[in-house]
């Protein structure tokens, strides 16, 4: 064990740390003076100190952004400071107001989503923070005050530490169930009859993308010339957008809500604005090239042939271009890991290139041959490389790359699919997909799964004739894979690695009948069955008869509330169950009662009276 | 009358407080810390760190050891945390339940992990940044 002593640097009130790995710096917030210490975390020298706001309290990075997020006392505040230059961006305001007492706050950022999660005690509230505009995304009350907070990179829930009841919630990845941990809870309702969920976007289609922050699929199809756009939300083709030439790439920038597209046979890379469906700028290269994006930097990576011949990698940020020869012929694929910024290019040989000391390295072709398709896993730094192998009696490698050192980790050998079109991974699973066809036997598409974690094949799916690209949603753990040949867009499931149905039928009951009114998004659907599209959002609610309670939901969902959100991914059933009051007094009975016992009371007591009055006289 | 009051007045607490100990566990201290694999949530409890199963919130597993600000190496599977009373950070093999400690020299109150250089930052009331190196890395 070794010690540094930090109180050199002046009157130091450190109340909590946070470091980022990979550019080597130390964060401490001082308490008192309202600061972010920067220490390199090697040497522990200082490099400087930002002020953020008064009584800050946690502090947490982003190591794929290198974004830092502070949170004060009274979860009012969060600041923003960019870790790759060390300056305050901004501070968030989370409530506009000031607190006659400190109360508590937890703060956690998701690196895949890029959501920061600040609980607010006082107010009862889990803040949702996006990383990329640093705005809040969205509010989510609860019914206790959060103490602290955890999440799940994998599945993408958050749990929620209730310290009065000593409870866990657990917060889905959709932001808006809340399930208390102890209840019965089943997320998902079981499939009943499942169909293969596929949307019709073309012969031809080639290439995909999602934006997560618009909510839309892009398919490229180089036949019909056009990108047809996707509603991730219904799963439906909501746009189509026509280009003048034959395009050969696209991409998307979703923090500019901007489309890049090659085409065939013509220089440069275009740059179309979906909405408006107008190219509104170009970016020029020698070639019409391959080319990966860099949303930290605002990057644009191509590879192309320079003047001379020479094979050259552009990166774009701004008006600035900078290039770097590389001795690789026939490139083919070019990835940028957004993280540290180096670049992967396959095509004659590997060769990678690590910006922050200006140097690449050659793989030679006795060690990897004929390299194709990459995909990087930022948040382990691994890298994923597809490639041909011609001998063994096997046809296709799986290399897979430390980007620290640049080392083979591990080579998986493989009989299928016999050649290969694209590879991609989940962050959040470390789960590595790749598509390619056995054209053996007879035609057809296989999606290869490898555990990332393991580096063992979990299972081939087949799917289509030749399935080309892919994309994988980290959040929602769904891969699309895009065969042009049977004009298909296939979904699969990442929690099982299954296709995804089509529809799921659900059907909805209320007990005892005639006892309340159930209502799904507005729609009556008392005794109603129901065929919904995989990912439809559904808000239920009861309206109990008169004389009626409601008391819980059952079926495939046990819950408590009478207002639930639910997303639909599997059939299944849901019922509401509610409970007869007890009768009320009927007061005409009581009255007529009561005026019935006065009134025999009277006939008595006149009857008494009378009798004594006779009796007098006698 | 009395009576009758005090009868219901004592329903009334034991009902009350019935329903005060419905959390059937009470949990002291965070943060919590959760492992992406196993999906099992850790909590500081009393002298106990809980793992506690994020889909059913069951309790499946429980170290005796007092600690404070979990953090989880997940490829590892080494949980740390410190006591802040005895001086000390912690480690525990999740795999082999193997619980490991080493002594700082004054109160730590906050630690962060470099899980790329096997390294654990605890910054200490004094002023001190405790380098402690994991399984031999210093």
């Amino acid at each position: 064990m070794k010690q540094y002593q930090f109180s050199q640097f002046d009157d130091f009130s450190p109340y909590n740390i946070a470091l980022n790995p990979r550019t080597h710096k130390l964060y401490i917030i001082d308490y008192d003076q309202g600061v972010t210490y920067v220490i390199n975390s090697v040497n522990f020298s200082m490099i400087c100190k930002i002020p953020v706001m008064p009584l800050p309290e946690e502090i947490v990075v982003n190591p794929k952004t290198g974004f830092i997020y502070v949170s004060n006392r009274e979860a009012t505040r969060v600041a923003v400071i960019n870790g790759n230059n060390d300056h305050f961006v901004k501070n968030i305001v989370t409530a506009n107001y000031s607190r006659d007492f400190a109360t508590d706050s937890s703060l956690f950022v998701d690196p895949i989503s890029n959501l920061v999660y600040l609980a607010d005690y006082e107010r009862k509230a889990i803040i949702m923070i996006n990383g990329t505009t640093n705005t809040i995304a969205r509010t989510v009350f609860l019914d206790f005050s959060p103490a602290d907070i955890s999440f799940n990179t994998k599945t993408g829930d958050l749990f929620i530490y209730d310290d009065q009841s000593g409870r866990l919630a657990r917060l889905a990845v959709n932001g808006t169930v809340i399930h208390l941990l102890g209840f019965k809870v089943q997320n998902h309702i079981k499939s009943e009859s499942p169909r293969i969920n596929t949307i019709n976007i073309g012969k031809g289609a080639s290439e995909i993308g999602i934006d997560n922050i618009n909510n839309r699929t892009y398919v490229l199809n180089i036949m019909s010339r056009s990108i047809y756009v996707i509603d991730t939300n219904s799963n439906s083709v909501t746009d189509i957008i026509r280009m003048e030439h034959k395009p050969s790439h696209f991409g998307i920038i979703p923090e500019r809500n901007l489309l890049l597209v090659t085409y065939k046979g013509i220089s440069g890379i275009y740059m179309i604005d979906p909405v408006s469906k107008h190219t509104i700028g170009k970016l020029d290269t020698n070639t019409s090239t391959n080319f990966d994006i860099n949303s930290n930097l605002d990057e644009i990576i191509f590879a192309s042939p320079d003047k001379d011949n020479s094979i050259i990698i552009g990166v774009s940020a701004e008006d600035e271009m900078n290039r770097f020869p590389v001795r690789v012929t026939h490139p083919q694929n070019v990835a940028v890991n957004s993280v540290d910024g180096n670049i992967y290019l396959s095509g004659s040989n590997l060769a990678t290139i690590d910006r922050s000391r200006n140097e690449s390295k050659i793989f030679s072709s006795s060690v990897i041959s004929d390299p194709g398709p990459i995909a990087i896993n930022e948040l382990t730094n691994m890298i994923y490389v597809l490639a041909n192998r011609y001998y063994d009696n096997h046809y296709l490698s799986l290399y897979a790359i430390d980007g620290y050192t640049n080392r083979i980790e591990y080579t998986l050998n493989l009989k299928q699919p016999l050649s290969f079109n694209n590879i991609a991974v989940n962050e959040r699973t470390s789960t590595i997909y790749a598509t390619g066809n056995d054209a053996e036997t007879k035609p057809r598409g296989i999606l290869l799964i490898v555990n990332g974690s393991t580096n063992q094949p979990v299972k081939n799916i087949t799917l289509g004739v030749n399935p080309t690209l892919m994309a994988v949603d980290p959040d929602s753990n769904i891969i699309y894979v895009v065969d042009g040949d049977t004009r298909s867009l296939f979904t699969i499931d990442g929690k099982n690695n299954e296709l995804v149905p089509a529809w799921n039928t659900i059907t909805f009951e209320v007990s005892p009948h005639n006892s309340g009114d159930l209502f799904c998004n507005g729609n009556k659907v008392n005794d109603q069955v129901v065929n919904y599209g995989y990912g439809t959002q559904l808000k239920c609610q009861v309206k109990p008869s008169q004389n009626f309670v409601f008391e819980s939901w059952s079926g495939s969902i046990s819950n408590m509330k009478d207002s639930i959100d639910l997303r639909v991914v599997e059939g299944g059933k849901l019922q509401a169950n509610l409970s007869e009051l007890p009768s009320p007094p009927n007061y005409w009975q009581i009255f007529t009662v009561v005026i019935g016992v006065i009134g025999i009371g009277t006939g008595i007591f006149l009857n008494r009276e009378k009798l004594k009055r006779n009796k007098n006289r006698k | 009358l009395n009576i009758i009051i005090s009868i219901l007045l004592a329903v009334i607490s034991v009902l009350g407080f019935g329903q005060l100990f419905q959390g059937g566990y009470s949990f002291q201290g965070s943060p919590l810390a959760t492992d992406p694999n196993t999906n099992i949530v850790y909590i500081p409890a009393n002298n106990t760190i809980i793992g506690v199963d994020g889909d059913s919130g069951r309790i499946v597993t429980k170290f005796d050891v007092q600690a404070r600000d979990l953090v989880l190496n997940s490829i590892t599977h080494e949980l740390y945390g410190f006591d802040k009373y005895e001086h000390r950070v912690i480690q525990i093999n999740l795999a082999s339940k193997l619980l490991r400690t080493t002594n700082i020299s004054n109160s730590p109150f906050a630690i962060t992990l470099d899980p790329v250089n096997n390294l654990l930052y605890a910054a200490d009331d004094e002023s001190l940044i405790n380098l402690v190196g994991i399984n031999g890395t210093l």
